[in-house]
């Protein structure tokens, strides 16, 4: 589904942000991003990682689509901000590797590299940017990368202190208390719990912010 | 217990149908009688179609005449039932027609003149026939519509095997059965005029499995076996004949027989009606013979009652509609008044999912699928699901073990359906 | 009889919760039989199971400020269910972190009773399955009674056997009066006898439970684990583990099963099926739960679709013959 330009009236940059990282967060609401969450993010640092890596990604890439707008068919599009993604995405793996922590990357490598091809990547920058301003594209991308973090860092730091008793690798707990937490199904059982919760926030915010905030229920 | 109860308790096969108790015996023994004395009367002043008023306030009215007259020439008129005087009119929410305009009016005689000379009807043409139903204003007890109409209807589409219904698979009802004891020669008559009339292959009457001396006595008094058929299986029934497949079955009521054949041999008009009168709430349940427009008040009052009913209900145990109100008159399509003594139903459930419904859908719906799906306003799964094919048995709403109303559901968005095709 | 001032005004009267109460009652002897063998904690493990189920319960109608529904009995049954799957030896913990998944977890976040797209009872041994496989898996000797806990001889289950590939050498006699290590549920004739219970009490479906049994029956006679042949291998796969048990109660549950004959029959199959594959190649000795919460992900499909299919199929008969067909 493509949003229209203006989605009904003009929003400032901030409405966006707010719209995409909470009211219709990327994950919680629209489901984007499953993947590195319920198979990657086992701990706080690997969480905090493909966030930065998604930020690093997703910024310029937004920018640049909404730079060339429709003005190139989606066929050169579509690969075009795909290979852009995906050449960040290698050079950032390899600074990861090389200079900040080898083990982290050992266990990243393969994830690193798919953020290219995600479904947040290509909504985001495919469906938004491309048919918005840069100022708007911008926002949107701030908000799914602080939305899309704030979702894994939650499920990451919640999965390291059950299965490894630790929190950013200091070990906080003498035993941990379940070790099958790292396993991808408690991820979906925390995503289900959050998106739970989030649909009570957005219950709240329509409650309370009638008429001044556009909740939208896709 | 027999086997098939063990089986279908326990629910093994998807049977079709409901197992109601029958609860028939001391109206369906007791001859059916005519009050002789009758207060007042409400008659309709129309059953759909447009209609004039032909006489002014106060005036007087003789058993037979017209009261009102329809605008379409070919629509049969509306008929007095009693011998009396208009004295006023009254808007009225009937439990069956619903917001009805009556003529109140006060009897002076209930007695219906003896019957003229006896006409040989044998020699009648179908469009005579047609002609002796709309002028006697013959209407048919099983829906409340004039039986010229749908005899002409049927006549138009084509209809293989007409059948006299005096198929009564509802608690108490038994006038029909009344009404069959008393003169079941006349109604073979009227049935026998009927398929001239809509030009039906074949006709037979229709019976519920009765007691077998009632049976016995019944076919000899038809002479032929073949005139009667008695049908099985449980509520509701559904097959009127013993080859139902690619038959075009058409169904009357006896008593619109009946009255079909008094007016072509009597030139009588159709002004009475046989109604059960039964319920927990009734002390001497019986079957009466009483003027169309009837209060409910006059029957019970007749029948005697022995505690305050909490409800009236105008028609029969599973499809009847409840009213409060003791002043609404009997009109022709109720064949049973039932006074209970009803607690109000406690607020449903959820569903736990147990699937009697469905077993018992005789045609063969999904019914808490679809009310499921209406609650949760996916109404484009609905019309999937054909609720249209629901004809309102209210067996799912009876076997509910949560005690949801979704017989009733289903019937409103059936209506919705067919009257805006889908789109809402 | 009840008549109603609503139409129709005639109805039959049984509540809702009756029923629950019905799959309470079999719990009973499953238990009393299991104390015989091991002593007094089967019942422990069994009443933990059912109060800490209640327990969630109220938490959980507690948090939403409500009063919780007791009285309807689910909220006992799956904690019944969920101590019933459990080992003998199980520690105390487990079955009380089962029903805190199955009650917290399953079934109020979709709405409480009647509402559960997956049954709660499943989900929580899923849960715990997955997450503490050894307590769950280890089984006492059931010729030994359990009174001290430190001194207790573990065996391997008939059910782990087979799945290491060797051929349990147990006599059919001790397999139907359940003397193997096993869970506390697992007691073949009992279970026949609460099966019929059910069905005579219209507690669960026969188109759900005998094409269940049916089909594994049917699967372990086609492809046997064991080298004691067809007979043996259909007796042990029906009887090791909680197989029986998810038949009549987690898989016949009505709440997450479909309506319509057919699909309860295609239901109970693709849920045999799928309980012996995951025998077979799946991680754990009993995958039972697993199969059973797959299975009621398609229950509403499956609904819709065999419904269509019988309502469909004899109307495009009847035109294919060149009959009229009515609306």
């Amino acid at each position: 589904m493509r949003e229209s330009k203006t989605n009904g009236r003009a929003r400032g940059w901030w409405q966006i942000f707010f719209d995409t990282f909470l009211v219709r967060n990327i994950v919680l609401v629209k489901l984007l991003g499953l993947c590195p969450i319920v198979v990657a993010a086992v701990n706080l640092k690997a969480g905090v990682t493909l966030t930065v890596c998604v930020a690093l990604a997703l910024l310029p890439t937004a920018f640049l689509m909404s730079l060339v707008g429709e003005k190139l068919k989606p066929v050169i599009r579509v690969p075009l901000y795909t290979l852009i993604a995906l050449g960040i995405l290698l050079g950032a793996g390899y600074v990861l590797g090389t200079y900040i922590d080898a083990e982290l990357y050992a266990s990243l490598y393969l994830f690193l590299p798919l953020l290219a091809v995600n479904s947040l990547m290509t909504y985001r920058v495919g469906g938004f940017a491309v048919v918005s301003r840069p100022s708007e594209a911008m926002a949107d991308a701030l908000g799914s990368v602080f939305g899309f973090g704030a979702v894994i860092c939650t499920v990451a730091a919640v999965r390291e202190l059950l299965a490894f008793g630790a929190l950013w690798e200091f070990t906080l707990l003498p035993a941990p208390p379940l070790e099958a937490a790292a396993s991808p199904f408690f991820a979906f059982l925390m995503l289900g719990f959050l998106a739970a919760l989030m649909q009570f926030i957005r219950e709240m915010l329509r409650r309370f912010m009638a008429g001044e905030v556009s909740v939208s229920y896709e | 217990m027999e086997i098939g109860k063990v089986v279908e308790y326990m629910a093994i096969f998807p049977l079709r149908g409901l197992r109601l108790p029958a609860l028939k015996a001391p109206a369906a023994e007791r001859a059916v009688e005519e009050p002789d004395a009758l207060s007042r009367v409400y008659l309709p002043l129309s059953y759909g179609g447009d209609t004039r008023l032909t006489l002014h306030q106060y005036s007087s009215v003789l058993y037979g005449q017209a009261v009102a007259a329809p605008k379409d020439k070919k629509a049969p008129p509306i008929l007095s039932s009693v011998s009396g005087v208009y004295t006023a009119k009254k808007d009225l929410s009937h439990p069956v027609y619903g917001e009805i305009t009556c003529l109140v009016m006060d009897c002076m005689d209930v007695r219906r003149p003896a019957p003229a000379e006896r006409v040989d009807v044998t020699a009648l043409s179908a469009q005579q026939i047609l002609e002796v139903a709309r002028e006697h204003a013959v209407m048919d007890e099983l829906d409340g519509r004039y039986l010229c109409d749908k005899l002409r209807e049927w006549a138009a589409t084509g209809c293989d095997l007409l059948v006299g219904d005096a198929v009564e698979d509802q608690p108490y009802a038994s006038a029909a059965w009344a009404v069959l004891g008393e003169s079941v020669e006349s109604v073979y008559e009227g049935l026998t005029l009927a398929a001239r009339a809509c030009g039906a292959g074949d006709c037979h009457l229709a019976v519920q499995p009765l007691p077998a001396d009632h049976r016995r006595a019944l076919r000899q008094r038809l002479g032929d076996d073949k005139k009667l058929f008695i049908t099985r299986g449980k509520y509701p029934t559904v097959h009127y004949t013993a080859a139902p497949k690619g038959k075009t079955v058409c169904r009357i009521g006896v008593q619109a027989l009946l009255a079909l054949y008094r007016a072509a041999a009597f030139h009588e008009p159709h002004t009475t009606c046989v109604v059960t009168v039964a319920g927990d709430a009734v002390a001497a349940p019986r079957n009466l013979r009483v003027p169309f427009g009837t209060p409910a008040s006059e029957l019970l009052q007749r029948c005697g009652l022995i505690h305050d009913p909490t409800v009236l209900v105008f028609g029969d145990m599973m499809t009847g509609k409840a009213t409060e109100d003791a002043e609404m008159p009997v009109l022709p399509g109720v064949t049973c008044l039932l006074a209970l003594n009803a607690p109000a139903r406690p607020a449903a459930d959820v569903c736990a999912g147990c699937g009697r419904c469905v077993q018992v859908c005789h045609a063969g719906l999904l019914p808490e699928a679809i009310v499921q799906r209406l609650e949760k306003g996916q109404n484009e799964y609905v019309i999937a699901l054909h609720p249209e094919m629901c004809d309102n048995c209210g067996a799912c709403s009876a076997v509910c073990p949560a005690g949801r109303d979704l017989a009733m559901q289903i019937a409103t968005v059936a209506k919705v359906i067919a009257e805006g095709g889908g789109e809402s | 009889m009840t008549t109603f001032r609503t139409t129709p005004h005639w109805r039959q009267t049984e509540a809702a919760s009756s029923r629950c109460w019905d799959a309470l009652i079999p719990l009973v002897p499953l238990v009393v039989y299991s104390c015989v063998y091991y002593g007094l904690r089967p019942l422990y493990v069994t009443l933990i199971a059912v109060a800490a189920a209640m327990g969630f319960e109220i938490l959980g109608y507690a948090l939403q400020m409500k009063r919780a529904p007791l009285t309807d009995g689910t909220a006992a049954v799956t904690g019944g269910v969920i101590g019933l799957a459990m080992s003998p030896i199980v520690p105390y913990w487990v079955p009380v972190v089962a029903c805190g998944v199955a009650i917290l977890a399953a079934k109020l976040p979709f709405g409480g009773r009647g509402r559960n797209l997956f049954n709660p009872a499943a989900a929580g041994l899923a849960f715990v399955t997955v997450c503490f496989p050894v307590q769950m898996f280890t089984y006492p000797d059931s010729e030994r009674s359990i009174a001290d806990l430190s001194q207790v001889v573990t065996q391997t289950s008939p059910a782990a056997l087979m799945q290491a590939g060797a051929t349990p050498s147990y006599s059919p006699m001790d397999i139907v009066l359940s003397n193997f290590p096993g869970p506390i549920g697992s007691v073949m004739i009992i279970l026949v006898a609460c099966i019929l219970y059910l069905f005579v009490r219209r507690a669960s479906s026969p188109w759900i439970v005998l094409p269940f049994i049916g089909t594994c029956a049917l699967y372990a006679a086609l492809f046997p684990r064991v080298s004691s042949g067809v007979g043996a291998s259909v007796l042990l796969e029906l009887c090791a583990g909680y197989l029986m048990l998810t038949a009549v109660f987690l898989l016949a549950d009505p709440v997450t099963a479909p309506r319509h004959w057919l699909a309860r029959c295609v239901y109970g199959v693709a849920a045999g099926i799928l309980v012996m594959l995951l025998r077979r190649v799946g991680k754990f000795e009993e995958g039972a739960c697993f199969a059973v919460l797959l299975c009621n992900m398609f229950a509403d499909t499956l609904d819709r679709n065999c419904w269509k299919l019988c309502y469909h199929l004899p109307r495009w008969l009847k035109k294919k013959r060149g009959g009229a067909v009515d609306a």
